[in-house]
């Protein structure tokens, strides 16, 4: 198998630099909306790890 | 949200979901403690679940720990590591965690272990109160909370780096900044800072 390890890094670091953007909209988001509003958003992923 | 800095309370009137429940309905059988790590993030809503909790209490002997250890049994939890009581606290004493869930299930669980260094100690002594709806819970310090978490992604831990930007992105403008920076330099952490800021 050929694995370019470099792009793959490359790749991890882009990935991990999106998930920080999408931090940053998802925070204000929850600093712009109501409690209830974002809570019933993140209860659906919270949630349904125990509901299984 | 509102961030009392006087008071050292968070008002917060979100939705319960079945995590919260975990936590509060463990945290009503303690007189003290602190809430630390990942939950720290998902309570204030943080995009992520989790499997445990992190919570220190301060150290207690025998007589006392035993009224602790019955209180939680007895009210529908149980401790996954071990039934006996010496052997609980003997880990503990050891600075080791013991874990309690709902009886007969492993997830949730609570991580529980005695405060021993100083991290601790200044999460129990500078915690804030947290009240949803009509119920208190209490977690650390939110700029130890940031720099502890950035302290764990030097490991390479992404997820900690983000529950550290979450909580830094949502707070930044209430935070003690010149605390903050002090503990980000004792904790070594000011490049992982650069990252997330």
């Amino acid at each position: 198998m050929n694995i370019n390890f470099e792009e793959i890094n490359r790749e991890v670091e882009k990935n991990f630099k999106e998930r920080l953007n999408f931090i940053k909209i998802w925070a204000e988001y929850v600093k712009t909306h109501s409690d209830e509003d974002w809570s019933e958003q993140q209860n659906i992923l919270i949630n349904s790890q125990f509901n299984q | 949200m509102e961030y009392n800095l006087t008071k050292k309370e968070i008002r917060l009137d979100r939705k319960i979901n079945e995590l919260d429940r975990f936590v509060l309905d463990f945290c009503r059988l303690l007189d003290e403690y602190v809430l630390v790590s990942g939950y720290v993030s998902i309570i204030f809503g943080r995009s992520r679940a989790t499997e445990d909790v992190d919570l220190l209490i301060p150290k207690m002997d025998i007589e006392e720990f035993s009224k602790r250890w019955e209180k939680i049994q007895n009210s529908g939890f149980e401790c996954i590591n071990t039934t006996e009581i010496n052997e609980a606290l003997a880990i503990l004493n050891e600075g080791s965690n013991i874990r309690f869930s709902r009886k007969g299930k492993s997830i949730p669980n609570m991580e529980f272990k005695f405060i021993q260094n100083d991290i601790h100690k200044y999460s129990f002594g500078n915690k804030i109160k947290v009240i949803m709806k009509d119920e208190t819970l209490y977690i650390s310090s939110l700029e130890m909370q940031i720099a502890y978490k950035l302290m764990l992604g030097k490991e390479g831990n992404r997820k900690d780096l983000e529950d550290a930007k979450h909580i830094y992105e949502l707070f930044k403008e209430k935070l003690n900044n010149e605390e903050l920076l002090k503990l980000i330099r004792e904790l070594n952490s000011e490049k992982e800072f650069e990252l997330i800021k």
